[in-house]
């Protein structure tokens, strides 16, 4: 039997505690489990609400939180934010992957901030992307690590919640005054974090954090500091911590986290880490209550409308399309009656559903191209015949893409119908897929910066996951294992599956018979769990 | 050459004076010390886990405790979950 999403209601899985401090692999060799699988295991352990915090970005938050809500566990949206510019009272030291303290200014504390509201996820987003800004001061370099400026975090709290920061590198813990100074931007929004890694100290500290919010007149919270999903991945993770830092297990002993308690606990077990702070667990439910905003609903984003020119984005876009259209339908009679037809039929569709901006804005994109492969190629170049870039798919179908240059089919002469492109049922905006040669490239991002402005142009991001090869060798070296041995087997490898690494290593002669020995089971397990995982942005 | 003999011995021989001895210990249900070589523990003032070196021949998985015993003596005593042994040690 198939038994549906698991959707309980919150009376029925009211549970004691909350995590609200939570890292998944998105926060790059700080974190072993992808979000789903976090989510899923929120579930198992009855979870109500469940919070991914992720080192200084937010770049599985919306995977997190389709999943959690599949799994009826309610997404909380947050990060853990490196700072910059709050000074320190204590020399840094390393966190838990080399993170912390790895080089964002001197003092890189760390405090995690939490999404109450749609105003506060638009604060974290603009937080983080000033976090990240001046990171690449050479781009052939590899970038800085993120740090956000503690005065512009001060002036962008609306929204958002702070909590003190986690056991190691958390502002309470690094700079209690800063901490103190910090509180005042977050009124009645402001928590001192509590943590119970066991760590020898955790008691002295703790004491210290409790006084702390009682001279601040905040309430404290507890927090887990999950990093894993399950005690394998906690293995996983002391191998992520090697990696981070460049070395072997042996290696980064002081950064890592000396026991594998970093694994999302069950609610009961997290209460009893915490005899003396009750409270502080019990609040963690009160105060994710508050947490309401959901990152899987609308978010009122909207396409430029072109509304700051003199007439109405319809009327700019049917004055571009005319001018193309005499151009290209000149002469072509019979057709071009059809082709005015479809072009009528298809701007009032555009205009009904509200589209026409976003035509203009990839037509204006077109044009930029057009005159960067002016000036890199030259007027009189062979090149320059080239098309400065060229749209694909669906986008085929429709007579404005051709005549705004996204497509070079004419849909009208070659009988293609609009519908899967456009239609009156669309409920977002219709996909456009916009390739540019390589040699403008470069030149087009910065015109199209200028264009909009460093506020309204991003560069998109992929995510390097592992596979065999960078198993093999990240992995290997973690574990300290030959690197000529781990070459023969990655040459080996199929390249691909890192699940499959176990079974290959068999077959290596030579490696086949080592295979047994804890360093290579440990390698096995590692790569087989390292699989698919996220290693850098 | 001859100081630097001297000193590797030292650290060798601190080594051996700080080395975890066997303790008789009684735990309670959640592992915790109830008493340490037959005499009462007051007070726990903390209690840390050590995990490591789980991808050698010798794995590490033990839980420390710092108690005060009811002679008012200081102890640290771990269980190691390896060997299913306690111990106690002193220095630490």
């Amino acid at each position: 039997m198939v038994l549906p999403a698991r959707r309980l209601t919150s009376a029925s899985r009211r549970s004691s505690f909350v995590e609200l401090h939570c890292h998944s692999a998105y926060s790059f060799l700080d974190g072993a489990s992808l979000p789903e699988e976090l989510a899923v295991r929120a579930a198992e352990l009855g979870y109500e609400a469940l919070a991914l915090t992720d080192h200084d970005g937010v770049y599985g938050s919306l995977e997190f939180a389709h999943a959690a809500k599949a799994f009826g566990v309610r997404p909380i949206t947050g990060a853990e934010v490196t700072l910059s510019g709050v000074g320190s009272t204590e020399p840094p030291k390393s966190g838990g992957a080399g993170f912390a303290g790895a080089g964002a200014g001197i003092d890189a504390s760390h405090v995690t901030l939490l999404c109450e509201s749609q105003a506060g996820y638009a604060n974290l987003c603009r937080l983080l992307t000033a976090a990240h800004a001046h990171t690449r001061p050479k781009p052939a370099d590899p970038p800085l690590p993120p740090a956000l400026d503690v005065a512009l975090l001060k002036e962008r709290s609306d929204g958002l919640v702070c909590l003190s920061g986690c056991a190691r590198s958390g502002l309470a813990v690094r700079n209690p005054a800063a901490a103190a100074e910090l509180a005042r931007a977050f009124p009645g929004r402001f928590y001192v974090e509590l943590q119970r890694p066991y760590e020898r100290g955790d008691e002295r500290r703790n004491a210290a954090l409790r006084h702390l919010a009682e001279s601040l007149g905040v309430p404290t919270v507890a927090t887990g500091d999950s990093h894993a999903h399950s005690p394998e991945r906690a293995r996983l993770q002391d191998v992520l911590v090697a990696v981070a830092n460049r070395t072997s297990l042996e290696g980064c002993e002081s950064s890592r986290r000396g026991n594998h308690e970093s694994v999302l606990p069950a609610p009961g077990e997290l209460r009893d880490r915490f005899p003396l702070d009750r409270e502080a667990v019990a609040r963690t439910c009160e105060l994710a209550e508050r947490l309401e905003f959901d990152l899987t609903q609308e978010l009122g984003y909207r396409y430029p409308d072109f509304s700051d020119a003199d007439e109405p984005a319809i009327r700019q876009l049917a004055r571009v399309c005319d001018q193309a259209f005499q151009e290209r339908y000149s002469g072509l009679n019979g057709h071009k009656r059809k082709a005015r037809r479809r072009l009528d039929e298809e701007l009032a569709l555009i205009d009904r559903i509200g589209l026409a901006g976003f035509f203009l804005l990839h037509w204006e994109v077109l044009e930029l191209a057009r005159e960067c492969a002016l000036e890199v190629r030259g007027a009189s170049a062979a090149r320059q015949v080239l098309p400065p870039g060229r749209g694909r798919g669906s986008s085929v179908g429709s007579i404005v893409c051709y005549l705004t240059g996204l497509s070079h089919v004419d849909p009208v002469a070659a009988g293609l119908s609009l519908g899967r492109f456009l239609n009156d049922e669309l409920a977002g905006v219709p996909d456009i897929d916009l390739d540019f040669p390589r040699d403008i490239r470069e030149q087009l991002i910065v015109r199209v910066t200028e264009r909009y402005g460093h506020e309204h142009a991003a560069l998109v991001a992929s995510f390097a996951t592992y596979r065999s090869r960078g198993a093999i060798r990240d992995v290997g070296k973690a574990l300290g294992l030959p690197y000529a041995e781990l070459e023969r087997l990655a040459r080996l490898s199929d390249g691909w599956n890192a699940r499959r690494i176990a079974e290959e290593l068999r077959l290596v002669p030579g490696l086949a018979e080592k295979a047994e020995s804890p360093r290579w089971r440990a390698f096995a397990e590692a790569t087989y769990e390292i699989a698919g995982l996220p290693r850098h942005i | 050459m001859v100081a630097h003999s001297r000193g590797a011995g030292t650290v060798r021989a601190a080594g051996r004076v700080n080395a975890p001895r066997p303790a008789l210990v009684e735990a309670h249900a959640d592992g915790s010390p109830r008493r340490v070589n037959r005499e009462g523990v007051a007070v726990i003032r903390e209690e840390w886990r050590v995990v490591d070196r789980w991808w050698t021949e010798e794995p590490l998985s033990r839980r420390y405790f710092d108690v005060v015993l009811e002679s008012g003596q200081h102890a640290v005593v771990y269980r190691d979950e390896e060997r299913g042994a306690w111990f106690s040690q002193r220095g630490a």
